[in-house]
This record gives C-alpha cells, structure tokens and sequence, in this order.
C-alpha cells in the first residue's frame, strides 16, 4: 500500500512539474479528485503532456487504446495504478 | 441534436445501431449531398444570398466590418451594399460545392496546387503533420488534397459523435481519406488520438482561427487586420509538444469548378524546452495569422466567419 502511496505522491509532483502548474502544489492534489473537466481542469493536450512524462520516467506506454486510456486518465490514483500494474 | 443524445444515454447499443449506418439521419445526410449536388440548384444561390442580406443582421453587420477592415489594408473604398451581397453569395457558392465534394462528384472541379511539395517531402519521409486552416474559402479542398498525397487526413471538430459523419463519408466515396476527430475540450483523449494518428504517418487537420467555447486557457490575443482578435493556442501547442510540423493549407475558389489550393510550411517540428515552448507557440501562431491575413486581403470574399471575430468573446459566433 505503501508503495501506491508513494508513487501517487511522485505522480502529484510529475504533474506539477510538467504542466509547470504555478498555483497549485504536488500536495494539495488530491489522489482521488478528477484531474479533467472539474478538478485541475486539464485538458487533452495536457493529458498528451503528462502521459508523454510518465512514458519516460517510468518505461510504460499510454493511449494505444482509447478505452483504456480514458479509465487511466482519471485521477492520480487511477494513474498510479496504471504505472503499478505494467511495471 | 438534443434528442439523439438524450437517446444515446439511454441506450447504450446507440453507438452500435449508428454504426451499422442504417439511421434515417445517414440516408437523408447522404440523399442530400447528392441532390445539393445539382448543378441545377446554382441559379437558387443568389436568392439565398438575398434572404441572408436582407434578413440577417448579425451577418450582414460582421461582414460589413471585415470588408471595411480590408478596405482599409488596401487602402480602397468602403464596401457598399453590393459588396456584402457578394460575400453571402460567395459563401452559397462554397457550401454548394461542399456539398458536390461530399458526394464524390470530384470531375466537376478543376484543382492546382501551391506547395503541396512540403507535403510530398515529409510524407517521403514518413512523418505525419499538422495541418492548420481557417474558415476561409474551401476546406473541403482537403478531400482532394489526401487524395492527391495519397495520405489520411483526420480533421478535428466539434463533433457529437465523429463516427457517424465519419459513417456518411465513407458512404458517400468509399475511397474517402477523410478521417473526423471528435475534439472534447474536457475529455483526456483528443491528444492521444492526434499521436496515434501521426504515428500512423498520417496528417491531423484543423480549422485554428476560431476559439472553442471551453478552452478558455489557451487563447491568445494577436492582431489581425487592424486590431486584436483571439486565437486558440491548442493546435500550436499540441505540435509544440510533438515536434510536430505545421502547415498552414488553404483553399480559394477561383471561378466555377475551378480552386487554387495553397500549402506552407510555418514550423519544421522543431523541439524546445519547455520553458520555451509558450514563445515558440506565440511566433508560429504571429505567422499563421499574418498568412491568414495575406490571404483574407487576396480573396476577402471568401471569409466565412460571419460574427463578430474581434470580440473578446468567444462564445460571440455560437
């Protein structure tokens, strides 16, 4: 549980970084909030971004499949889960 | 539209039902671009025109303020009453012709090319791009544009549901190689589907002079003919992100049957760091705009944007 956690925590700062959010920190992100449409309010060029990062940093590949895709793309955790079940 | 949704929550075998093409909608969509078709409908275009200047305000003011904004670029007189007629009849004439694209009639037009070799040397290259147009006379040219290249061309929109255009297309020319993307501001996909269709070496395609009503955040304010209007970032961003090459494509009418299709190249698909992508996003939209501005000088009666585009709101032409 503990290694979902933490990799939910590292995903919170991927996200920051990537979008370069200035008025959002990693750690007010909550891990289970939608991170489209309401939420962080990100759309699909920043999904294309952060999905582009967590590619590099952790080896997987994302959007191959659209319905996949849009279960992956929900929140942090449902990312975290992501990146656990392909490694 | 409100009804085919309310119906598509309901049921959930929608999707399925529509894909089988057997919807009343596909068989009307399909029986009137063929009949629209009709060379014989063109003497109704003047008439049409006439309704629109007589009875729509709101396009007979916006187009008004353009071809006064033009005037005063190339220094010539003010438009005058006839002139805005002539925009509204210009405009029936393309959406007339669209409909004869649509259904396949290609013989009927007499098409030449402008650069279409930036498109050859990437296609050579096996590398996808992005094309960007606006709504300035045909882009519908596109159809004969992939077929030409000999590539898929996935334009994006706003869309209900991509698959049943998609659907009526196919039907009309089989050998279609227009492609539509459904393009949803707050879903997480439209991206992904852009990527997947670059790596697949084909072209993404999209209409950059009009602001969607929900991307609010990526929206640039850049002169165009005389003052600020808005521009939406996203096609720019997303090539930024990519590395994708950007070519401005455009199609003008230049008589009956006859169009003159123009390709440039703005952006090789250059690569920066973050920290200078927002600037490299602003030049390449500078240099669309300044092209669409070239081009709306050279045939101003072929813009199709009839409200009121320097507004600072975009929800102005919904």
């Amino acid at each position: 549980m503990s290694d979902v956690n933490s990799l939910c925590d590292e995903l919170k700062e991927l996200v920051v970084d990537t979008l370069a959010l200035e008025d959002v920190t990693w750690a007010e992100i909550e891990t289970e909030a939608p991170l489209f449409g309401d939420g962080l309010d990100l759309d699909s060029i920043d999904a294309l971004e952060i999905a582009m990062a967590i590619e590099e940093k952790y080896g997987v590949t994302l959007g191959d499949d659209p319905d996949q895709n849009q279960k992956i793309f929900v929140s942090i955790k449902t990312l975290a889960d992501f990146v656990l079940g392909s490694s | 539209m409100y009804r085919e949704s309310d119906e598509m929550s309901r049921d959930s075998t929608w999707d399925k039902r529509a894909e089988r093409g057997s919807g009343l909608w596909m068989k009307f969509a399909i029986w009137g671009a063929r009949r629209l078709s009709s060379e014989s409908l063109r003497f109704l275009l003047p008439l049409i025109a006439f309704y629109y200047f007589l009875f729509d305000s709101s396009a007979r003011k916006s187009s008004k303020d353009f071809l006064n904004r033009v005037a005063l670029s190339k220094s010539e007189r003010p438009p005058r009453a006839f002139d805005i007629f002539r925009h509204l009849h210009c405009f029936a004439q393309i959406i007339l012709d669209r409909f004869a694209l649509w259904a396949n009639r290609t013989e009927r037009f007499n098409v030449t090319y402008q650069g279409l070799g930036c498109m050859e040397k990437l296609l050579d290259q096996g590398k996808g791009a992005m094309l960007v147009g606006a709504h300035l006379g045909s882009f519908d040219m596109l159809r004969l544009v992939a077929r030409e290249a000999n590539v898929p061309v996935n334009v994006i929109m706003y869309i209900d549901n991509a698959q049943r255009i998609n659907d009526a297309f196919s039907a009309l020319d089989p050998e279609s190689m227009i492609r539509v993307i459904n393009l949803d501001p707050t879903s997480s996909q439209t991206g992904f589907e852009v990527r997947r269709c670059i790596e697949r070496g084909e072209f993404v395609a999209i209409l950059a002079d009009r602001v969607g009503e929900t991307s609010q955040k990526r929206v640039s304010r850049i002169n165009f003919l005389g003052s600020e209007a808005s521009f939406s970032q996203g096609p720019f961003h997303l090539s930024a992100l990519m590395g994708l090459p950007i070519i401005f494509t455009v199609g003008l009418r230049r008589g009956r049957g006859r169009y003159e299709v123009f390709m440039e190249e703005l952006s090789d698909g250059e690569r920066v760091p973050r920290s200078e992508r927002d600037a490299l996003v602003l030049s390449q939209m500078k240099r669309f705009v300044s092209r669409l501005e070239y081009y709306c000088l050279d045939s101003p009666f072929q813009w199709f944007n009839f409200y009121d585009f320097w507004s600072g709101d975009s929800h102005a032409h919904k």
